[in-house]
């Protein structure tokens, strides 16, 4: 272990359009996935992550080494996290937020995943459904039925929808 | 954010168990808001692990004043927490939470919903249903909860009743929080000993707590506060080796045994129930030399009444890092006796005075003699809420800035709640500050007038 013999150990990750990376263990390990894998003892040689494309995962990794370079202080942690994430889209975001799961990474599980919630944060329905492209497959009757089932969520709620 | 709009619905397209966490961020109201947005959705927000029945304060606040409304606000209130956990659907809760004005006419429904988060699981909950009557009237926490003490599921058990569920459920207890609740030292204590997580425990107001228990070596508690339960408490003794933070509001009968971790202590009190000397000398003697902060709420009489010989005697606070005082005075009172708490504190980084006085003219009183110089070398921030520039007020600061040689901050905060016409006495306050601290403060020392 890298603890021991005082070198610090290189891990190779692949992503599933077969791009290899190296990462510091010390790092890759912010991954719960990973380090499961360099517990068990699979890390020897490649470590294939199969749910991730190499354009996500070099995201990820330059996030990993980031934050890992932070001493323990949560603030510093928190606006490097905010800093990371401001510059990404929509698409990127929902990359990290599925790789985040799959590597079970909760750090930027719930950060992704704020960023996300952000969004929604009083908004009208419509605003929400135009902002993300949902459509709305509920006939006239049906929609009607579920918000008269939900009328509590609309009530006391002032939305502040910008565009 | 630069996002484009009329993008592909990516988002629909995430698994359930993303899009549950996301939505777990959300406000209930908001989480449960989205089920109209399209099929996709309807369901999603019933699986959030939070249940945080939130009523807007502003609308608490109208109630307290309002009776008529009040009851038709109540029915509503238990309404809408009744659909919410009977279309809910996932089999564990971190969270379950009601906030709102209810009283013992409402018991059924919240035993109901205690029922509910305890069959879920359920890792924090929190009843503060603060009333406008009297505390007869306050919802009883029913102790039929705890009569299944021993009670261990067989193999492939089938729950014949609901009780049972629930004896099964409270054991996932992290935090509890019962606020304007009645509840027994006997409930408390069963809870205590039969939660193996419990890490939180906080009471407030509840006055059929009269002699409690947290003791135990395997006890996981590390948050304890017991606040206004005052008259009905008569004893209350801690030992709990992984505690870390003890609020109370009372000091009679605390009794701290095996507390070595406990670091932040906030003690507010009637004034002359107790001297500050036996204070530190035999209620807090447990725990006076590890402490990191330390709050004093309401010391007015019993600290100034001391005699000056026991204030200097106190004993050290090697670790103590910042000291927050609530002082309650007329307006006349010295000050400079509190420096003694400075120089009994040689690590002390911030200090805190927040002096309530309420009583115009201010005299100014008589300087007590020359204080020994005495110089403190880590005190960096000193706050003094309720400033007005009087004498007393004066002497401190001057011993502060003259004995606090790396004082880095003082913090003034002109806000005077304790009066009506509060502008005014603040005005004069800004100006006196202006006129006549502000020229006596170093140019290294920052100085900020909130």
């Amino acid at each position: 272990m890298a603890a021991e013999t005082g070198t610090p150990t290189t891990l190779t990750l692949k992503s599933n359009d077969d791009e290899l990376f190296s990462v510091a263990e010390s790092a890759a390990i912010l991954s719960v996935t990973i380090r499961n894998m360099v517990e068990d003892g699979c890390a020897g040689g490649v470590i294939p992550l199969d749910n991730v494309d190499g354009k996500t995962l070099a995201s990820v990794i330059t996030y990993m080494n980031g934050i890992s370079a932070i001493p323990a202080d949560e603030e510093k942690k928190k606006s490097y996290r905010d800093k990371f994430l401001s510059d990404k889209d929509f698409e990127t975001l929902a990359d990290m937020v599925l790789a985040a799961n799959y590597l079970n990474m909760s750090c930027l599980m719930d950060a992704v995943s704020a960023k996300i919630a952000q969004v929604m944060e009083k908004k009208s329905v419509g605003w929400v459904r135009r902002k993300f492209g949902i459509e709305n497959d509920y006939t006239p009757e049906e929609e009607a039925a579920v918000k008269e089932e939900h009328k509590w969520t609309f009530e006391g709620v002032e939305t502040d929808d910008d565009n | 954010m630069s996002f484009v709009g009329e993008a592909d619905d990516w988002i629909s397209e995430l698994p359930d168990e993303i899009l549950v966490h996301i939505l777990s961020l959300l406000s209930l109201k908001e989480a449960a808001r989205t089920s109209v947005l399209s099929s996709r959705w309807i369901n999603l927000w019933k699986h959030t692990p939070s249940l945080c029945f939130d009523a807007q304060q502003s609308l608490i606040d109208k109630l307290y004043l309002d009776v008529e409304l009040l009851e038709s606000e109540r029915l509503k209130y238990v309404k809408w927490v009744n659909s919410v956990i009977q279309s809910h659907i996932s089999p564990a809760l971190k969270e379950f939470k009601i906030r709102f004005n209810l009283n013992k006419s409402s018991s059924k429904a919240i035993t109901q919903w205690l029922e509910f988060a305890f069959s879920r699981k359920v890792e924090r909950l929190e009843l503060d249903i603060k009333t406008r009557h009297g505390s007869s009237k306050y919802y009883c926490f029913p102790d039929e909860f705890l009569t299944l003490t021993n009670f261990r599921p067989p193999p492939n058990f089938q729950p014949a009743s609901h009780s049972m569920l629930v004896a099964a459920g409270f054991k996932s207890l992290k935090a509890l929080v019962f606020k304007f609740v009645r509840v027994s030292g006997g409930a408390i204590e069963f809870l205590l000993h039969n939660c193996p997580l419990l890490e939180q425990l906080i009471v407030h107001e509840s006055n059929k707590l009269s002699k409690l228990q947290v003791c135990g070596s395997s006890l996981k508690l590390k948050h304890l506060e017991i606040v206004h339960c005052c008259p009905g408490l008569e004893s209350l003794k801690v030992s709990a080796p992984k505690l870390t933070t003890l609020i109370v509001t009372t000091v009679t009968g605390l009794l701290l045994e095996n507390v070595p971790m406990l670091v932040n202590v906030s003690v507010r009190c009637d004034p002359d129930s107790i001297s500050i000397k036996r204070l530190f000398d035999v209620v807090l003697s447990r725990c006076i030399s590890h402490m990191h902060t330390l709050y004093l709420g309401q010391y007015s009489c019993g600290f100034l009444r001391g005699e000056m010989d026991e204030i200097c005697d106190l004993p050290k606070m090697p670790n103590l890092k910042k000291l927050v005082i609530e002082y309650c005075g007329r307006g006349h009172e010295s000050l400079i006796r509190l420096a003694a708490l400075i120089r009994a504190s040689p690590y002390l980084e911030e200090f805190v005075l927040q002096f309530n006085w309420s009583t115009l003219p201010r005299e100014d009183r008589q300087i007590e003699g020359a204080v020994a110089n005495s110089p403190h070398h880590h005190l960096k921030i000193f706050k003094f809420c309720s400033y007005y520039g009087s004498a007393n007020d004066v002497e401190l600061l001057s011993y502060i800035l003259e004995n606090c040689i790396v004082l880095e901050k003082i913090i003034i905060d002109p806000d005077f709640v304790w009066f009506r016409d509060k502008l005014e006495v603040e005005e004069t306050a800004r100006l006196n500050v202006k006129q006549k601290l502000a020229p006596q403060v170093p140019r290294h020392i920052e100085l900020v007038v909130l």
